[in-house]
């Protein structure tokens, strides 16, 4: 529940907000949204399983938020897309968290019979 | 689910929704304001259209004024012995100023990029034996030192503010654009204006010996010369006063 309205608070802000990202920056940003939902579904799956730590939580949001942004600088620098290691990283990680949560709800589901 | 986690996993949805949402907008907002810089290019070219249209329009003005002022003229020479003077002296001012079309004995100076092979690979050499405004500038320079009276090129009357500049491969003359071969009309004695020019080591040498360019000269006993089809606004030079201060 809070989850939820946070979403929606968070998505107001950012529509009312009277600013826009310059556009050499949006891949920065990109990137660093990237890193950001790979950590909550990270969160997620943690506080599924019960082994949820937030100094990991918010450790790992924030490094792996500046590194992706990191890698994209030095990506641009080289003229390499460094970013794209990021992008599959996280991608990645973020298909298999989604996954287990998937796994994790049906098995709770499956005990109680819903199915 | 804890309180702690739910908190902490909410704020950072938090965050990520507002970058989100920001980001959407961002790059929505980006796309808008490079869309005018693609279109530049085609709203100039309509401009340019546009201007064009209105340029024709006032040559035809320019037209109809120019034969009102024919008839008002004749109505005033006819009418008193002060107005022909007058009218008299207007002729010749208008032959001076190019608003009327002139015709007498003169020279037809024809120019035109070299046809000869030129055994040279670097384009900065070859570049010297293209027409230049310097080449038509010599001629018409000789021209009128020699006397003539009435020089056009390409049919475009050359007057007191008239200009010969290079842009690009053409020659712009009045803000005309041309492009060889350069017809280089002049009246004058046509013995003397052609002598000036083919003089030893004068112009025609300078520029078939060096630069390699055709000139071909030819006197006639009637050449005509258009007026000047443009426009001259006086923004900054007006008469002094004749009383003097």
């Amino acid at each position: 529940m809070i989850i939820l309205i946070a979403i929606v608070i968070g998505i107001l802000c950012g529509l009312l907000t009277d600013f826009n990202i310059p556009p050499q920056y949006t891949q920065y940003m990109a990137v660093a949204i990237l890193a950001a939902l790979d950590s909550i579904f990270g969160g997620l799956v943690g506080s599924l399983q019960k082994n949820f730590k937030l100094d990991v939580f918010i450790s790992g949001l924030v490094t792996n938020s500046i590194f992706a942004a990191f890698l994209t600088y030095i990506g641009n620098k080289l003229e390499v897309d460094i970013y794209m290691a990021a992008v599959v990283a996280f991608g990645t990680r973020l298909f298999q968290n989604f996954a287990t949560i998937r796994r994790f709800l049906l098995n709770k589901f499956n005990k109680r019979g819903i199915i | 689910m804890k309180f702690k986690e739910q908190v902490a996993i909410a704020f950072v949805c938090l965050i990520v929704s507002f970058m989100i949402s920001l980001h959407f907008k961002s790059v929505k907002h980006n796309k808008e304001v490079s869309v005018p810089q693609n279109l530049r290019a085609e709203s100039l070219y309509a401009e340019l259209t546009k201007e064009k249209e209105k340029n024709e329009e006032l040559y035809k003005q320019i037209l109809t004024l120019q034969s009102d002022l024919e008839m008002y003229r004749k109505e005033a020479t006819d009418s008193s012995g002060y107005a022909k003077v007058l009218s008299e002296q207007m002729s010749r001012l208008e032959i001076l100023a190019g608003a009327t079309p002139v015709q007498g004995q003169g020279v037809i100076v024809t120019l035109d990029d070299s046809k000869a092979k030129i055994e040279t690979s670097s384009i900065l050499e070859s570049e010297q034996y293209i027409i230049h405004d310097d080449d038509i500038r010599k001629v018409v320079n000789e021209l009128y030192a020699a006397g003539a009276e009435a020089i056009s090129i390409n049919d475009d009357r050359l007057i007191s503010t008239s200009s010969i500049r290079c842009v690009g491969p053409v020659v712009i003359i009045n803000n005309n654009k041309y492009a060889p071969p350069i017809e280089i009309k002049a009246i004058g004695d046509a013995d003397t204006l052609e002598a000036a020019l083919t003089m030893r080591d004068g112009v025609r040498d300078l520029l078939v010996n060096i630069y390699r360019i055709d000139v071909t000269i030819r006197k006639e006993k009637n050449i005509v010369i258009p007026a000047y089809n443009g426009v001259v606004n006086f923004k900054y030079a007006s008469p002094v006063n004749s009383k003097g201060e």
